[in-house]
């Protein structure tokens, strides 16, 4: 749920709330004043005909005329003051309406009487229900006016933030870029803009540094590795070796050749993903693709592997040559090492599509599959960074690449 | 033949002097820039091994000077850098070849010798074994004066083992040679077998004599030894 929902969600429940306890606190007032009122005008009525009783001597006829139904009942025994709110049923308006009637004993000339003075309340009623709908009314129309007001504002209010949120979503540390938040005058998001400023930048810098370490790193491996391979090479032209000691001379220089293969496939990846591979040039693919296989022919007839080639001519990419060239290399040989002897291979290029098939196990971890190191077969010669590589290169091209498994061949497709 | 290395790392100086010796040829070595650009700069070489990076300056400028005094050496950059660039940049200054570290010194041999051979203008383009002739730039083998005809692959096999006569030779190092850098499968030496074994029917065929030894636990030879 969106911030500016919850809050208007709160912010209506609590202000309802506050305005109904506050209109029944109201009603309750205004009933209160208006019935004091009633009560009171009707002792001012009883006051003033007394006055007239005591003045005349006579019960007034039609001297006081309050609007209030006044009747004279001669009575032989005083009676005592009585006051009560009944209905009285009023044939103009067809229904029992609410009255107020005070009952008092009097003496007019030694006659006593009962004086009963019934006083309507429903015209308080209707003033009453008339300033409570208002009230209700005026509540409603502030209530939604300020949810929508808030809304407005709020929108506007968190518009920095919102923009935050969109550049940091750009963001990409491998490009270079710094953020760029649009200036706001509200002191909590400028904080936090000066402090995803900081961050990222700091996070770039680190990046950088153990790019260059990596790349530094590499570099220093290859002269003590090159000094071991030509070492151990030197050995082997020694007199009277052993088989044995033979061997072991060649297993040095092998693995010494490995690591080096190893590292300089590792920097190869760290300078892909530090782009410094950017100048493109238009590749025949096709002429590529060609040569490559060439090259590999012998390498699948070796393994009795049927080579079947759907290569449209004249394929042109623009890309840096090296990425291409260890691309597709990369994916050729991957094609040729996890396939059965007597297996099959498919080549395909159309104008924005390379494909390559090999007949092979399935995988037990498509995840992986184009994990650093990652190795389906741990006895492998391979090095586990070719896909990776193929993966980088891809990534960082902006090609897409898919892989799928049916029927016994694994499909890897390069859409550019 | 005498050969300047400009190498700056002292083992690796060593063990490639220490080959080159082997090879018969005569080393001056240079470990800084300085250094190298002045024996560049005095002797006459008729081949300038070079690194790049150099302590005091970059190996490219002792190419440019060579080339500026217009040397004949032939010149094989030796670099830990397998960067493109610096290759490209190498031999447009005018640098015969690049090879990038680490490297077989069979390979590096192989690559001397192609170098030397172009070099020499006066000389015969033939490389001579023993009764075997062959000419690189028209690709022919002639034995006992009976002409050859081999596969490309088995062409470069033979001129490989010729350029490293006498010395054990790994399997890696002929895979390399003959492939490249890609091919680093370990299938491949299977097919190299295959190679030889042909190379060496075809030669015993045309009357030759079988200088292919097999080295166990370590690669091939190619000699009379």
């Amino acid at each position: 749920m969106k911030l500016l929902a919850k809050t208007s969600i709160i912010y209506f429940f609590s202000t309802t709330l506050v305005f109904l306890i506050g209109g029944l606190i109201f009603y309750h007032n205004l009933r209160k004043i208006v019935d004091e009122e009633a009560t009171e005008k009707i002792y001012d009525e009883k006051e003033m005909i007394e006055q007239f009783v005591k003045e005349n001597n006579r019960i007034p006829v039609s001297e006081i005329m309050t609007g209030d139904i006044i009747y004279f009942n001669q009575q032989i025994n005083q009676t005592k003051e009585s006051y009560s709110d009944t209905l009285i049923y009023s044939k103009k308006e067809d229904e029992l309406l609410p009255y107020r009637t005070l009952r008092f004993p009097i003496t007019v000339g030694g006659k006593n009487y009962r004086v009963s003075i019934s006083k309507a309340l429903f015209e308080s009623d209707d003033l009453i229900e008339t300033i409570l709908y208002s009230f209700i009314g005026l509540t409603l129309v502030l209530l939604i006016s300020t949810l929508v007001m808030n809304r407005i504002v709020s929108k506007r209010l968190w518009k920095p933030f919102f923009n935050s949120i969109e550049e940091l979503n750009k963001y990409k540390i491998d490009k270079h870029e710094p953020l760029h938040f649009n200036k706001t005058s509200t002191v909590e998001f400028k904080t936090l803009n000066d402090a995803l400023a900081k961050m990222t930048n700091k996070i770039s810098a680190d990046y950088n540094n153990l790019k260059a370490f990596t790349e530094n790193a590499s570099h220093e491996l290859q002269t003590p590795l090159s000094l071991i391979m030509t070492s151990a090479e030197l050995l082997l032209q020694e007199k009277n070796l052993s088989e044995k000691q033979s061997e072991t001379i060649l297993i040095i220089q092998q693995t010494a050749r490995k690591m080096s293969k190893l590292n300089q496939t590792l920097l190869l990846l760290a300078k892909i993903e530090n782009r410094q591979f950017e100048n493109k040039e238009e590749i025949n693919i096709s002429q590529l693709l060609l040569s490559k296989l060439e090259l590999y022919n012998e390498l699948i007839a070796h393994k009795e592997i049927t080579l079947e080639q759907n290569i449209q001519a004249d394929v042109l990419l623009k890309i840096h040559p090296i990425l291409v060239d260890v691309m597709i290399s990369n994916l050729i040989t991957n094609a040729i090492r996890h396939n059965f002897k007597g297996g099959k291979i498919t080549v395909g290029l159309e104008k924005s599509k390379l494909t390559i098939c090999n007949s092979g196990t399935e995988l037990r971890s498509i995840e992986k599959l184009f994990d650093r190191f990652y190795k389906e077969n741990t006895s492998s010669e391979s090095t586990g960074l070719g896909l990776a590589l193929v993966k980088q290169i891809v990534d960082t091209t902006g090609m897409k690449l898919q892989y799928s498994y049916k029927n016994m061949q694994h499909s890897f497709e390069i859409h550019f | 033949m005498k050969i300047l290395l400009i190498e700056d790392e002292p083992e690796l100086r060593k063990s490639i002097k220490q080959f080159l010796h082997q090879e018969g040829y005569l080393v001056e070595s240079a470990s800084d820039f300085e250094k190298a650009s002045d024996k560049a700069g005095i002797y006459d070489y008729d081949c300038v091994l070079v690194d790049i990076t150099l302590p005091g300056g970059n190996g490219l400028d002792v190419v440019k000077q060579l080339k500026a005094s217009k040397s004949k050496a032939g010149i094989i950059i030796i670099s830990a850098k397998n960067s493109l660039d610096d290759k490209i940049v190498g031999l447009e200054l005018g640098a015969d070849d690049y090879l990038t570290k680490p490297f077989h010194l069979s390979e590096l041999n192989a690559r001397i010798k192609s170098v030397i051979r172009r070099m020499s203008f006066e000389g015969s383009k033939e490389i001579l074994f023993e009764e075997i002739s062959i000419n690189p730039e028209a690709l022919s083998v002639v034995v006992k004066g009976k002409k050859l005809t081999l596969t490309k692959k088995e062409f470069d096999l033979l001129i490989f083992f010729v350029s490293n006569k006498n010395r054990v030779i790994t399997k890696e190092s002929i895979a390399e040679h003959l492939w490249g850098d890609d091919m680093d499968m370990s299938d491949s030496y299977d097919f190299i077998y295959s190679h030889i074994k042909n190379l060496r029917k075809k030669l015993i065929e045309a009357g030759g004599n079988d200088y292919i030894q097999t080295v166990y636990g370590a690669g091939y030879k190619f000699g009379t030894v």
